[in-house]
C-alpha cells in the first residue's frame, strides 16, 4: 500500500501536475487581455512606463521562459510575486484566503455526507415507501436548484425578511469570535455549498445499497436466516459505501468549484474572490498559484478515495 | 435625471444637517464604510493604482494640499503657496509641529523625499509623467544626474517647486500623501514596492492603520495627536460587504455608509433610518467610434448615429434616473463645464436619417445603409458583466436598425476588450472614463495620446488642448476649454452618452456628515472627518 | 446468428420498456420532458412575441393580458424567453453531456478492457483533466473564444469526461472479476465478446444515473457559468442568464414573475430528467426481474 502511494505520487501525480501546470500556463498567457490593463487611463501615463512594467513582469520574454521560470520559482517553493500594484507574495495572498475556504469546503462536506448518507440508507431499506418518494423528492429539488439563486433565496429569507442571520461575510471588526457567531456565518454559505451534496450523496447512496442487496451473497446472507436489519447494515452498507468513497473524490472539485460563486454570493473571505479577480486581471502568478494548489488538492483527495477504496473492498489490491 | 427630486433631497438633508448641528458632537464609536472590493495591501500614496486601498490612503496621509468639495486645491500641511508670476515656480510653506503617527516631525525633507522617489529612476509606480515637467526630472529619471533642480528645499518648512514651462494642471497634483523618509529612505527605490511599510502604512492623517484582514476589514483608529484637530469618532473600519446583499447589510446596521446601485436605490430608500443622497461624479460613459474607419471619418455620420440613438431614455429607463444626458467629455461635477453652443442632440430619429441621406447613404437591397460599396453595419464590442452596459447595447442595437444601421453585438470579458481597443480593432466600442480634478484632457484628447482611442487628430483640438495647458489664470483657462468643449461636441469623436453619478446610503446615525461632498466622495474633506460624529 | 442476436435485443429493448412503464414517476417524467422538448422545438407557434425584442415602454410588467407571464427589465415578454430560453439551456444540457459521455464511455471501456498501459495513459489524462480547477478553465476559455452557447456546451463537455469514464472503468474492474465473466471464459467466450456483450450492458445501469445527473448539472452549471457572466451571451435567453437577472433583492422579492419561470423550468425539467434516468436505471437492471 506505502509502495502504492509513494508511486501514484511519483510517477503519476508529478507528471500530471507538470502537464497541467504547462497546458494551464499555455492557456491563460495566449488569452487575449493583458496584466497591465489597469494602467489604461492613468493621467499623463508614460508610454515607457508600461514597457518598464511588462519589463519587470517578465512579460517581454517568450511563454516558454516566462513558464520555465515560473517552473524554477516553484520548484524552490517559491509562488513568486503577484502582478497587482501591491506586488504581494503570492504564497501569502493564497495562505490568508486558505483557512476560510477549507472551513466552508469542510463544513459543506460533513453537511453533505452527515446527512446525505444516512437519508440514502433509509430511503433504500424502505424503498418505494413514502418515505423513500419524500427523501427522493428532496433530494431532486436539492439538485435541481442553481447554487447561486438558492443563495440568494436564503439571504433574502433569513438576512433580510428575518433578519437572524448575518448577510455574509465573516466576523465583523471586532466582533467576538463565539461558537455561535461561527454556526451564524457559515450556516448559509455551507448550506448552499452542501445542498447539492446532500442530494447526490442521498441519491448515490439508495442506488448502491440497492445494487448490493439484491446481490447473490445477500441473498445467501438472508436464505441463512440473519435478520434483514443484520443483512443491510453488517453485509450490504460496507460494499454499498464503495462508489461513495469515490464519490468524495469526485465531488472535491465541484465543492471547490461552487466554492467559488458561493464565497462571492456571500463574501466569504476565501480564495474565490482572489481567483476571480486574478483571471480578470490576467495576473498569471495568482491564477497560477490558485489553480495549482487546487489540482495538488483535487489529486490527493483521489489518492484518499482510491485507498479508501481499497481499503474498504477486500477483492482490490494495489501492488 | 430626476432633477427636482434630488434637489428636493438634498435640500431635505441639508436641513436635517442644520438641525442637529445644534447638538453637541458626541465623541467615540466606530464609523463603518462599506466596500465591494478588498484592497490590495499597497497603502502607499506613491504606490497604488487601486481605487479602494486609495480609500485608506486617504485617511493615513495628508498630502500638501487637498482638493476640496468644489474641486478648488486647500491648504493642509502647506499652511500657503505662492506661485510665481510666469507660472513656473510653486513655493509651498508648511505648518510647524506636524507630526506622523510614530512621533516625527513632518518636514520639508520628506515632501522632497515622496516626489524626488516619483522621479528615481528605480521608481515602480505610475506617478512619474505627472511630475516630468519639472526641472531636471528627466535627467534624474535616465541616471544622468543626482539631483533635481526643480526640487529645492529652502528650509524645514519651505520647499520649491519649479517647471520648465508654465503648467497648469500642476498644483492639483500636490495632493499625494507625504511620506516619513526617516523609515523609507534607506530602502533602495527599486525594493520599495516590497517595503513591509506598504502593509503597516505611517502617516500624518487623521487617523492610524491598525490592521488589514484580507476580504474582511481595515481598520484604523483616530489619531488623537492630529494637527488638525482629533476626529469625533473612535474607529473607523472600511467593512467589505457583497454586492447583492448591500441592502441587508445597511438594514442589519453593518454599514454606516456605502455606494448602492440604481436597482437598489428604491428598497434602501424604503428602509427607516437610511438616508440616500446622490451626487456627481467625474466620469462619463461613451461609444466610442473608430475614425480610422473611412465610414466614420465623415463627422455627419457621427452625429447622426448621435441623434439617432435615444440617450435620455437610456438615463432615464436603464440607469433609472441616474445619470445625466453628456454632450462633451466634462462633466457637470467639473469647474470647466459648459452649455453654452453645446448641441444637445436630442433623440430625432428623423434628422438622422436626414443627415444620413445628405451624406449620401442609401438603403441597399438589404434594408441597411450603404455608399460607394461601404456598408453601415458594424460590431459595437461591450465588456461584459454589466447589466447597464448590455441593456444599453441592446437599445443602441435597436434604435440603429430603425435607422438602417445593423448592430452586430460582441460581448467581451473587459480585459480582452481592452486588448482589442488597444490593438485598433474595433468598430465602435463602450466604456467610460473616470477624470482627474483637474480638466486638462490631454492624456485622452491629444493626438499624441495613448488613449486616444477613436484616432481624433485634429490640429485645432490640440493646440486648444496645449494653450488650455500653459494658461494660468483659472478665467482664461475657462474660456479655452469651453471653446475646445464646442469643438468637441461638433466633431464628436465618440458619442458622449452620460455622465456618472454615485448613490450613496447613509445611516441616520451618522450626524454631521456633508450631503452634498462632491465628486470626491465624504471622506475626502478634511473638515469632514473632524465633524462626523455618532449618535447612540 | 445475426438474426438470433437481432432477436435477443429486441426481447431487452421490449422488457427494458416495460419495466420503465411500470415506474410511474419515471413516465410522467418522461412525459414532461416531451412536453418540454415540443415546447422548445414549437416556440414561434406558442407567441408572437420575439424573445429579444425589448420595448422599455413595458417593462417590469407582471403578469396580464398581452404578457401571460409578465415582462423584464428590457420590457422583454417573459414566456417567450422562457419558451426560446429552453431551446438554449436543452441544447446546452444535452450536447455537454453527449460530449462528456462519448469521451467517457469511449475512454472508460478502453482503459477497463485493457488495463495496463493503456489504462494509465487514459487515466492520467482523466487526472489532468480532472485536476482542472472546472471555474478557472471555464473562465479563461470564455475569455479566449468570448463567452457562447458553443463554447459553454464545449467547456461543460469536454471537462467532465472523467467522471463518467472512471465510473465506467470502476465497473468494468469490479465485473472482471464476477463470476459470470469467469464463467463464460470458462466455456470459452473470446474475452472482447465478453466485455462488450456482458460487460458493457451491465455497466451502462451506473452510467445512465451518472448521466442523468450530468444533464442535470450541465443545465445548473450553465446557470453558474452565467452568474460569472460567463454562459450564454446576452440578449439570447437560457434559463440561467435569465434566473441570474433577477438576482437584485427588490427583483427577487417584489418581481417573482421574473425569476419563477426560468426557475420552475429549470426545476422541473431537471427533475424530470432525473426521474427518467431513475426509472432507466431500475429498467435496465436485469436482475429486477429476479427478485
Amino acid at each position: 500500500m506505502w509502495r502504492y502511494i509513494m508511486r501514484r505520487i511519483f510517477l503519476q501525480g508529478i507528471p500530471v501536475l507538470l502537464g497541467f501546470s504547462f497546458l494551464l500556463y499555455l492557456v491563460i498567457t495566449i488569452a487575449p487581455g493583458s496584466p497591465v490593463t489597469h494602467l489604461r487611463g492613468v493621467p499623463n501615463l508614460d508610454s515607457s512606463v508600461i514597457e518598464q512594467r511588462k519589463a519587470q513582469l517578465g512579460l517581454d520574454q517568450p511563454f516558454i521562459v516566462q513558464y520555465l521560470n515560473w517552473l524554477g520559482r516553484v520548484l524552490r517553493f517559491d509562488l513568486g510575486l503577484s502582478f497587482d500594484s501591491a506586488r504581494r507574495p503570492v504564497a501569502d495572498l493564497i495562505k490568508e484566503r486558505m483557512p476560510a475556504t477549507i472551513t466552508l469546503s469542510l463544513a459543506s462536506i460533513v453537511l453533505g455526507w452527515g446527512i446525505g448518507i444516512p437519508i440514502g440508507i433509509l430511503s433504500a431499506r424502505y424503498q418505494y415507501s413514502v418515505f423513500d418518494y419524500a427523501i427522493t423528492f428532496f433530494a431532486f429539488v436539492g439538485i435541481s436548484i442553481p447554487s447561486f439563486f438558492f443563495g440568494l433565496i436564503q439571504l433574502y429569507v433569513f438576512a433580510l425578511k428575518l433578519n437572524v442571520l448575518p448577510a455574509g461575510g465573516f466576523f465583523m471588526a471586532g466582533e467576538a469570535r463565539t461558537l455561535a457567531g461561527y454556526v451564524s456565518y457559515l450556516l448559509l454559505p455551507s448550506l448552499t455549498l452542501g445542498l447539492a451534496s446532500i442530494a447526490g450523496v442521498a441519491r448515490y447512496m439508495r442506488a448502491s445499497l440497492l445494487e448490493v442487496i439484491n446481490q447473490d451473497y445477500l441473498r445467501t446472507a438472508r436464505a441463512k436466516g440473519l435478520p434483514e436489519r443484520l443483512v443491510v447494515y453488517k453485509h450490504a452498507l460496507r460494499n454499498a459505501l464503495l462508489p461513495i468513497l469515490t464519490l468524495l473524490g469526485f465531488m472535491i472539485p465541484g465543492i471547490f468549484s461552487g466554492a467559488v460563486i458561493v464565497e462571492s454570493i456571500f463574501a466569504w473571505p476565501g480564495l474565490g474572490s482572489l481567483a476571480i479577480q486574478a483571471v480578470n486581471e490576467r495576473n498569471y502568478p495568482v491564477i497560477m498559484g490558485i489553480d495549482m494548489m487546487f489540482a495538488v488538492l483535487i489529486f490527493l483527495g483521489s489518492i484518499v478515495a482510491d485507498i479508501s477504496y481499497a481499503l474498504a473492498d477486500p477483492r482490490i489490491r494495489y501492488e | 435625471m430626476k432633477r427636482p427630486l434630488v434637489v428636493a433631497l438634498f435640500l431635505l438633508l441639508s436641513l436635517s444637517v442644520i438641525v442637529s448641528a445644534a447638538d453637541a458632537p458626541k465623541q467615540g464609536g466606530t464609523f463603518r464604510y462599506g466596500i465591494t472590493t478588498n484592497p490590495r495591501g499597497m497603502f502607499n500614496p506613491i504606490l497604488n493604482t487601486e481605487v479602494y486601498d486609495g480609500l485608506i490612503i486617504d485617511v493615513v496621509y495628508d498630502g500638501l494640499i487637498y482638493i476640496d468639495a468644489s474641486l478648488q486645491p486647500q491648504p493642509m500641511i502647506a499652511k500657503a503657496w505662492d506661485i510665481s508670476e510666469d507660472g513656473k515656480e510653486i513655493t509651498f510653506y508648511l505648518h510647524q509641529g506636524i507630526k506622523f503617527h510614530d512621533g516625527v516631525e513632518l518636514t520639508a525633507k520628506d515632501v522632497a523625499y515622496t516626489y524626488m522617489t516619483i522621479l528615481h529612476p528605480d521608481y515602480t509606480g505610475v506617478r512619474y509623467g505627472q511630475f516630468n515637467k519639472l526641472v531636471g526630472a528627466k535627467d534624474y529619471k535616465e541616471g544622468k544626474t543626482d539631483t533635481v533642480p526643480g526640487i529645492e528645499v529652502i528650509d524645514d518648512y519651505t520647499i520649491k517647486f519649479s517647471v520648465e514651462e508654465a503648467y497648469a494642471p500642476l498644483l492639483s497634483t500636490f495632493t499625494y500623501g507625504i511620506l516619513p523618509s526617516h523609515l523609507l529612505e534607506d530602502i533602495p527605490v527599486g525594493e520599495l514596492e516590497q517595503a513591509p511599510f506598504n502593509l503597516h502604512p505611517i502617516g500624518s492623517g487623521p487617523f492610524k492603520f491598525v490592521e488589514f484582514q484580507t476580504d474582511q476589514h481595515v481598520i484604523l483608529e483616530a489619531n488623537k495627536d492630529y494637527f488638525f484637530g482629533a476626529p469625533n469618532i473612535d474607529t473607523l473600519v472600511f467593512q467589505k460587504v457583497a454586492q447583492d446583499a448591500i441592502p441587508i447589510y445597511l438594514q442589519q446596521n453593518r454599514v454606516d455608509f456605502i455606494a448602492i446601485s440604481p436597482e437598489q436605490y428604491e428598497q434602501v430608500k424604503a428602509m427607516p433610518g437610511i438616508d440616500v443622497y446622490v451626487y456627481e461624479e467625474l466620469s462619463y460613459n461613451y461609444i466610442c467610434f473608430n475614425m480610422r474607419q473611412e465610414r466614420f471619418a465623415d463627422a455627419a455620420v457621427r452625429q447622426a448615429i448621435t441623434y439617432g440613438f435615444d440617450r435620455q431614455t437610456y438615463v432615464d429607463v436603464i440607469r433609472e434616473g441616474f445619470g445625466i444626458v453628456a454632450n462633451a467629455p466634462v462633466p457637470t461635477a467639473s469647474w470647466a463645464f459648459t452649455t453654452e453652443g453645446i448641441d444637445t442632440y436630442d433623440y430625432n430619429p428623423e434628422k438622422a436619417a436626414q443627415l444620413l441621406a445628405e451624406a449620401g447613404w442609401t438603403k441597399g437591397p438589404d434594408g441597411i445603409l450603404q455608399k460607394d460599396g461601404m456598408k453601415l453595419e458594424f460590431e459595437f464590442l461591450v465588456p461584459e458583466g454589466s447589466r447597464q452596459n448590455e441593456q444599453m447595447a441592446l437599445l443602441f442595437q435597436q434604435n440603429m436598425e430603425d435607422l438602417g444601421i445593423k448592430v452586430n453585438l460582441v460581448f467581451m470579458e473587459f480585459s480582452a476588450a481592452v486588448d482589442r481597443v488597444d490593438a485598433r480593432q474595433f468598430d465602435t466600442f463602450t466604456m467610460g472614463w473616470s477624470l482627474s480634478v483637474d480638466p486638462d484632457p490631454h492624456s485622452i484628447w491629444h493626438s499624441t495620446s495613448l488613449w486616444n482611442d477613436p484616432g481624433f487628430y485634429n490640429e485645432e483640438s490640440d493646440a486648444l488642448i496645449e494653450a488650455g495647458r500653459t494658461e494660468t489664470d483659472p478665467e482664461k483657462r475657462k474660456e479655452i476649454y469651453a471653446e475646445w468643449q464646442k469643438l468637441i461636441n461638433k466633431e464628436l469623436p465618440t458619442m458622449f452618452v452620460s455622465y456618472g453619478v454615485t448613490i450613496g446610503a447613509i445611516n441616520q446615525r451618522v450626524k454631521g456628515i456633508d450631503t452634498n461632498p462632491g465628486p470626491l466622495g465624504p471622506l475626502v474633506d478634511l473638515e469632514l472627518l473632524s465633524t462626523i460624529w455618532l449618535e447612540d | 446468428m445475426d438474426a438470433a442476436l437481432h432477436q435477443e435485443q429486441l426481447t431487452t429493448g421490449k422488457k427494458v420498456w416495460r419495466r420503465f412503464c411500470r415506474n410511474r414517476l419515471a413516465l410522467a417524467g418522461l412525459v414532461v420532458l416531451v412536453l418540454f422538448v415540443l415546447s422548445a422545438i414549437f416556440a414561434p407557434w406558442l407567441t408572437d412575441y420575439d424573445p429579444n425584442r425589448n420595448n422599455l415602454r413595458d417593462r417590469n410588467k407582471p403578469p396580464s393580458r398581452e404578457h401571460p407571464l409578465g415582462t423584464d427589465d428590457m420590457g422583454r415578454d417573459i414566456l417567450a424567453r422562457t419558451l426560446y430560453g429552453g431551446r438554449i439551456s436543452l441544447t446546452v444540457g444535452l450536447v455537454a453531456v453527449g460530449i462528456s459521455m462519448s469521451i467517457g464511455l469511449i475512454l472508460g471501456s478502453l482503459a477497463g478492457f485493457f488495463g495496463g498501459a493503456v489504462d494509465t495513459v487514459i487515466m492520467r489524462l482523466a487526472d489532468i483533466f480532472y485536476s482542472f480547477p472546472f471555474l478557472i478553465v471555464a473562465i479563461t476559455i470564455a475569455a479566449i473564444f468570448g463567452p457562447s452557447i458553443y463554447n459553454t456546451m464545449v467547456i461543460l463537455g469536454i471537462l467532465s469526461w472523467p467522471g463518467p469514464a472512471r465510473l465506467l472503468r470502476a465497473e468494468f474492474l469490479k465485473l472482471k472479476t464476477t463470476d459470470f465473466v469467469t464463467a463464460a471464459e470458462g466455456i470459452g467466450a473470446s474475452p472482447a465478446r465478453i466485455m462488450f456483450r456482458h460487460v458493457l450492458p451491465n455497466a451502462l445501469s451506473p452510467l445512465l444515473v451518472s448521466a442523468t445527473l450530468e444533464v442535470a448539472s450541465a443545465i445548473l452549471s450553465e446557470a453558474g457559468l452565467s452568474f460569472l457572466g460567463l454562459g450564454v451571451p446576452p440578449p439570447a435567453p437560457s434559463w440561467g442568464n435569465m434566473l441570474n437577472r433577477a438576482r437584485p433583492l427588490h427583483i427577487l422579492a417584489n418581481m417573482p414573475w421574473m425569476w419563477l419561470p426560468p426557475g420552475t423550468a429549470i426545476f422541473v425539467v431537471v427533475l424530470a430528467i432525473n426521474f427518467v434516468g431513475d426509472g432507466l436505471r431500475d429498467a435496465f437492471d436485469p436482475r429486477q426481474d429476479l427478485s
